[in-house]
């Protein structure tokens, strides 16, 4: 039964990754940031630090209900932290003026399912090996 | 439920993974070949519950679905969430290595109540149908009460960082409860001896 749930849950198509995505460019001497779940679970009202390289911080603000925010650009190159709560956080260094805008096109997907797999497989191996070593001597 | 990598003080990674290191190491120790299949496939099924995920307020949870598997593993429980949570981390950046050990213990010293409840004896129906509802609803509830003790040690207000993690928390409470005592009682009408055999093995100490 166990195995069927497993392939069932496997083969749900509401399967979401459950980590804080951190998406930033900019514009205009403005930053423009936007941090999700999923593409459906914006990070809302979630806390977006700006850091220089001594992790002083330079700017403090929230995201809108929509995972959302913008500010002046504080500086060339910083870090930006997200705090989802909970023990959720995420964190880029940013260069501003970058090539960002064509990582919007690369991010990869929220549910990979090639390494859901991966990781399945590696769990059927984990557990084959502790098997084959655990294993009681057919002839003792 | 998962904390994330340069979030936490020193001390608390370091007493997490030692916490979470001896359970483990006991349970690696003790397992038997037979238990392996089981421990397994109950392994499996914790690392895909965390994908299935519930956007509520500001945050986001996800299933855990920790009850049924200390229900059916006891300590070896260790196991498999030792597993799931190495490969979630590794693939896909849900927690980390170095939380590994404290995320290890926040999710997994809370199934071993799921376990306790499991073995409860109960004589009547609606006694057993309310220990298993328990048994997925309790450690979940411990795993938030953990994660928000874990913030407050880091520097959090305890008390907000509770009722953030527990509000947050209480509509999967629900939903894992009745998943664990459907998913129980559906064992137990079809393969009951996964169930029994476990509570002889109580019963005469042998599982150990």
């Amino acid at each position: 039964m166990l195995r069927i749930s497993v392939l069932s849950l496997l083969l749900l198509s509401s399967l979401w990754a459950h980590k804080v995505n951190l998406f930033a460019y900019d514009e205009e001497g403005k930053l423009y940031v936007q941090s999700y779940f999923t593409q459906s679970s914006p990070c809302k009202q979630c806390i977006i630090k700006l850091l220089d390289e001594n992790q002083t911080e330079l700017l403090v603000f929230n995201t809108d209900d929509e995972g959302k925010a913008s500010t002046k650009l504080p500086a060339a190159t910083f870090t930006i932290l997200v705090e989802a709560g909970m023990g959720h956080q995420a964190q880029t260094h940013y260069v501003a003026q970058s090539h960002t805008k064509e990582e919007a096109k690369t991010l990869p997907s929220d549910m990979p399912l090639d390494k859901m797999l991966l990781g399945l497989v590696i769990i059927l191996f984990f557990f084959g090996v502790l098997y084959w070593i655990k294993r009681k001597p057919r002839h003792a | 439920m998962h904390l994330s990598e340069g979030l936490l003080r020193p001390e608390i990674l370091i007493g997490g993974a030692v916490v979470s290191a001896a359970f483990t190491l006991y349970a690696f120790k003790t397992l038997k070949d037979d238990e392996i299949p089981k421990t397994a496939v109950l392994s499996a099924l914790f690392f895909l519950a965390s994908f299935i995920h519930v956007p509520i307020g500001p945050t986001s949870v996800h299933l855990v679905l920790g009850g049924i598997v200390g229900a059916m593993l006891g300590i070896r429980a260790f196991i498999a969430i030792f597993v799931a949570l190495l490969l979630q981390g590794v693939l896909f950046g849900f927690g980390g290595l170095t939380t590994l050990g404290i995320n290890l213990f926040n999710l997994a010293t809370p199934t071993l109540i799921g376990y306790w409840l499991f073995m409860l004896p109960s004589t009547k129906r609606w006694q057993k149908d309310l220990l298993w509802f328990l048994v997925g609803f309790i450690p979940l509830a411990l795993s938030a009460f953990l994660l928000s003790l874990t913030l407050a040690l880091n520097g959090d207000v305890f008390v907000d960082a509770a009722k953030l993690a527990l509000m947050a928390h209480l509509p999967i409470m629900f939903i894992e409860g009745f998943i664990t005592l459907f998913a129980l009682r559906f064992i137990e009408k079809v393969s009951p001896h996964l169930l029994h055999v476990k509570k002889e093995c109580y019963a005469s100490h042998k599982c150990a």
